[in-house]
């Protein structure tokens, strides 16, 4: 057995100085050691989005990173959105405009509507399929996704003028 | 539908126009359809479609219609039933314990919503208990479209004994008939003199707190009125149907045989919308798996293995669905479902392959009859539709 | 896996000496989401990893009418570069076709010419652009051009100590019109089933150059120098078309499998073909010499 290597990153503004095997990946020291279980695993191969976190401010697929890949980085979490009670604009946006049935895709849609609106602060809803493409969801057919992504962009936009 | 329209000389609106159901119909299986708003359904489609005018080659439309159990659906044996308890607090909010479960379609928010209407208390008040099985009373499952309408009117049950009781206890405090009250918003008070008033919550600490007090709990099990089919499969088997039309408009790539989903209409008899974006949400939720259905999700074995990963498994993402998918609800108001809802989960799956399959007929004149419509197969059968091979 | 010592290298050179010391026992990693698969499926028996994501790979330059790109630059990163959009913008939209934004964020140019998957976007411009790689390994720097690069399914003509540092693209003429089709029949989120490029060059009323690639419809990406030569000096007509788009039809090795059968993505081929070269043409301006 190969000797653990030092993991030093944040993860939601918290700093973490973690032991891991070079075989684990950002997912499972997310979910199994921070206890973090907002992200989510479904595919597995980067294909379905549920485990999207943001990685220095990019959307990765934290299935296909290694957990050591991320030493030095910082990373968020859909848990890392709130702050204490108050949800961020996307979450409230999703939860107004019933964004979300199940549930199992929206850590990853959120977190990629996040990455979408820092850099594209008013999305048009062509660009707003595009950029969710990579995000699965089985439950709300998209339509209502995109009016909560749009609500979003709205709230944020209203936000920065005031 | 549509073929056979072409047969006897009809347009595939008119022989449905002319197979319609209407309210108080018996089905050939003893189906009893109370509401049915399968005319209108089917109207708005058309209208919205517009399928006489004038297209460029290529495109074309179709229409599919649905109906199903949206009452329930006693097919597990002769019982559909599930329970509801109702515990008011001194607080005044409303513990609702459901034996319908939560998937994800928002049955929480439905049964809260019926809850705080039924007893009178404010929505955000409610708490909705539906996943500790040792707390839930007895439920056949979520499942055939039956939540909203069984589960809900096991709450409207519950919800009627509460505000009979919490009625009985108010008329006391407030020294009147039970039949002179007004309770909402959290508030018993007397009809006419609304200052004359006690918070439900008030009214929860009266019970509970005097000399032979009482609780505030009441439960309710709801079974539909229905009949569980015999050998013959007929028999009533629930109480409130559902029904609606679908539309598509498709453009085909004639060279390659791509089909773009232009646009969907969707409308469905509902009952009643108890939360319409909860309703809508259904209806588009079952359009983008009704277009994978019908044009994209393959399942392939390899060597008796089922191929089963989403890199080769493909389902709808949302560059694949249109943008405009248009739902349209008619609301019916079913004398038998919880303030007329009906259920609406499983409908708005069903019409999406037909619509489309039959606007790609419509468009380049092939009949795909086996699903999904892949590119190739469209590809093969306008070879085969022009002699060529 | 239960043994793997993950190393991150600073140079380029300590990155070769860690492959050249433990050979076969060692992977080099770039974004990772391919190396992460092959994990995951246990196909990868290796005791080390190289990652090269310390080693400064990244950086875009503009010089003598080439692009010259890290190998570790990402695929969003070259999307968004403004040296990219100004002087191939063509590199930049089909970089922004592959996988999806979270793909993009993390795997490299590098990394996806060495994955050398036959269902991948870029390499057809690269190729069509006369694009090069720069190979360097214990034994030195070589340059490859991507035309030569591919061998097989997954298989490139690197040694397996070799790190791929730069790749060069020289831009196209500022005439030359180009096209990119990604063809997706089933789920528009997915790789190409077939990936079709066109450059044309014309000249008053006639296609003085033609390059033709035709990807994921054999081991490597398919290019016919002598069916592009039939272009030259011609009208680019629908029987000129027609020609050559049978002539890669004919040549490619699709395969039969869930997105098509071999005999329908050959049909696709030669319609895919003449829509690339006819928008390619459209979008080239005449050059006067």
């Amino acid at each position: 057995m190969s000797d653990r290597q030092p993991l030093h990153f944040w993860v939601n503004d918290e700093e973490h100085d973690l032991e891991v095997h070079a075989h684990r990946f950002l997912i499972d020291v997310l979910r199994e050691d921070l206890k973090l279980t907002g992200t989510k695993r479904a595919c597995d191969i980067g294909v379905c989005g549920s485990c999207t976190v943001l990685v220095d401010g990019r959307s990765v697929s934290s299935c296909l990173m290694l957990a050591l890949r991320a030493d030095g980085a910082r990373v968020r979490t859909v848990e890392g959105l709130t702050h204490g009670e108050r949800l961020h604009p996307v979450q409230q946006a999703f939860l107004e405009h019933w964004g979300f049935q199940c549930g199992y895709c929206t850590p990853g849609m959120l977190l990629t509507t996040v990455e979408l609106l820092a850099h594209e602060p008013s999305p048009s809803r062509e660009t707003i399929r595009e950029a969710l493409m990579g995000n699965l969801c089985r439950c709300t057919g998209y339509r209502k996704i995109v009016d909560s992504v749009l609500a979003a962009a709205d709230e944020l936009q209203r936000a920065r003028s005031a | 539908m549509d073929e056979a329209a072409a047969e006897i000389g009809l347009d595939p609106f008119e022989i449905r126009r002319r197979n319609l159901y209407s309210p108080g119909d018996v089905s050939s299986l003893a189906f009893r359809f109370g509401t049915c708003a399968q005319r209108e359904c089917l109207e708005a489609v058309i209208a919205a479609l517009k399928p006489h005018e004038k297209r460029p080659r290529g495109r074309g439309v179709g229409i599919a219609g649905l109906f199903g159990p949206g009452g329930g659906t006693r097919v597990h044996g002769n019982s559909d039933g599930c329970g509801a308890i109702l515990k008011l607090e001194d607080d005044g909010t409303l513990q609702v314990i459901t034996g319908g479960q939560e998937i994800g379609q928002g049955g929480t928010t439905i049964i809260a919503q019926i809850a705080a209407e039924t007893v009178g208390v404010p929505y955000s008040g409610v708490r909705v208990e539906n996943s500790d099985t040792n707390l839930m009373p007895w439920d056949l499952g979520t499942h055939g479209s039956r939540n909203t309408f069984v589960a809900g009117n096991a709450v409207v049950g519950a919800g009627r004994k509460l505000r009979r009781r919490i009625a009985e206890v108010a008329a006391e405090l407030l020294e009147t008939s039970v039949d002179d009250l007004v309770i909402a918003g959290g508030r018993v008070s007397v009809h006419g003199a609304p200052h004359r008033g006690v918070t439900i919550a008030e009214v929860a600490r009266a019970a509970h707190y005097r000399n032979n007090g009482s609780l505030l709990i009441v439960e309710h099990f709801y079974d539909p009125p229905t009949e569980e089919p015999g050998p013959d499969g007929k028999g009533n088997k629930s109480a409130a149907y559902a029904f609606g039309f679908h539309g598509a408009e498709v453009e085909v790539d004639e060279q390659t045989g791509e089909v773009k989903v232009l646009r969907l209409v969707a409308a469905h008899d509902i009952g009643r919308a108890i939360n319409p974006k909860g309703v809508e949400g259904q209806v588009e939720g079952g359009v983008a798996q009704g277009l994978g259905f019908a044009l994209i999700e393959n399942m392939f074995a390899d060597d008796g293995t089922l191929m089963s990963n989403l890199q080769d498994y493909k389902i709808p993402v949302a560059l694949d669905v249109p943008e405009a998918i248009e739902t349209i609800l008619v609301e019916t108001r079913d004398p038998e479902g919880p303030y007329g809802a009906k259920g609406v989960a499983e409908p708005g799956i069903i019409p999406v392959a037909p619509a489309i399959v039959n606007a790609i007929a419509d468009a380049v004149g092939v009949r795909i009859r086996d699903l999904p419509a892949t590119p190739e197969k469209i590809v093969g059968a306008l070879a085969a539709r022009d002699g060529r091979r | 896996m239960k043994t793997l010592a993950y190393h991150r290298p600073a140079t380029t050179e300590e990155a070769c000496a860690l492959l050249a010391t433990f050979g076969g026992r060692a992977r080099v990693m770039a974004g990772g989401t391919a190396v992460s698969i092959l994990m995951k499926e246990g196909l990868l028996d290796i005791d080390h990893l190289v990652s090269l994501e310390r080693i400064p790979l990244d950086a875009v330059t503009w010089g003598g009418g080439t692009l010259t790109i890290g190998a570790m630059a990402t695929h969003q990163a070259l999307v968004e570069h403004p040296l990219v959009r100004a002087h191939v913008p063509m590199l930049a939209d089909v970089l922004a076709q592959v996988a999806s934004r979270r793909v993009r964020n993390v795997a490299t140019i590098g990394g996806n010419l060495c994955w050398a998957e036959a269902a991948s976007d870029p390499p057809g411009l690269l190729m069509a652009l006369d694009a090069r790689v720069v190979a360097e390994s214990v034994r030195g720097r070589r340059e490859i051009a991507v035309r030569d690069l591919f061998e097989d399914y997954f298989t490139t003509t690197l040694a397996h100590d070799e790190i791929v540092t730069q790749v060069q693209v020289p831009a196209p003429a500022a005439a030359a019109g180009l096209s990119y089709l990604k063809f997706t029949p089933q789920s528009k989120a997915d790789k190409p089933v077939l990936a079709v490029t066109a450059l044309v060059r014309r000249r008053d009323g006639g296609c003085e150059n033609a390059v033709v690639v035709v990807g994921a419809a054999g081991p490597t990406p398919l290019g016919l120098p002598d069916a592009d030569a039939l272009l030259r000096g011609q009208r680019l007509d629908e029987p000129a078309i027609e020609r050559v788009a049978a002539r890669y039809a004919e040549a490619a090795r699709p395969v039969s499998d869930t997105r098509g059968s071999e005999a329908y993505k050959r049909q696709m081929i030669r319609v895919l073909v003449g829509r690339a070269l006819r928008e390619a043409w459209a979008r080239a301006r005449s050059t006067y010499e």
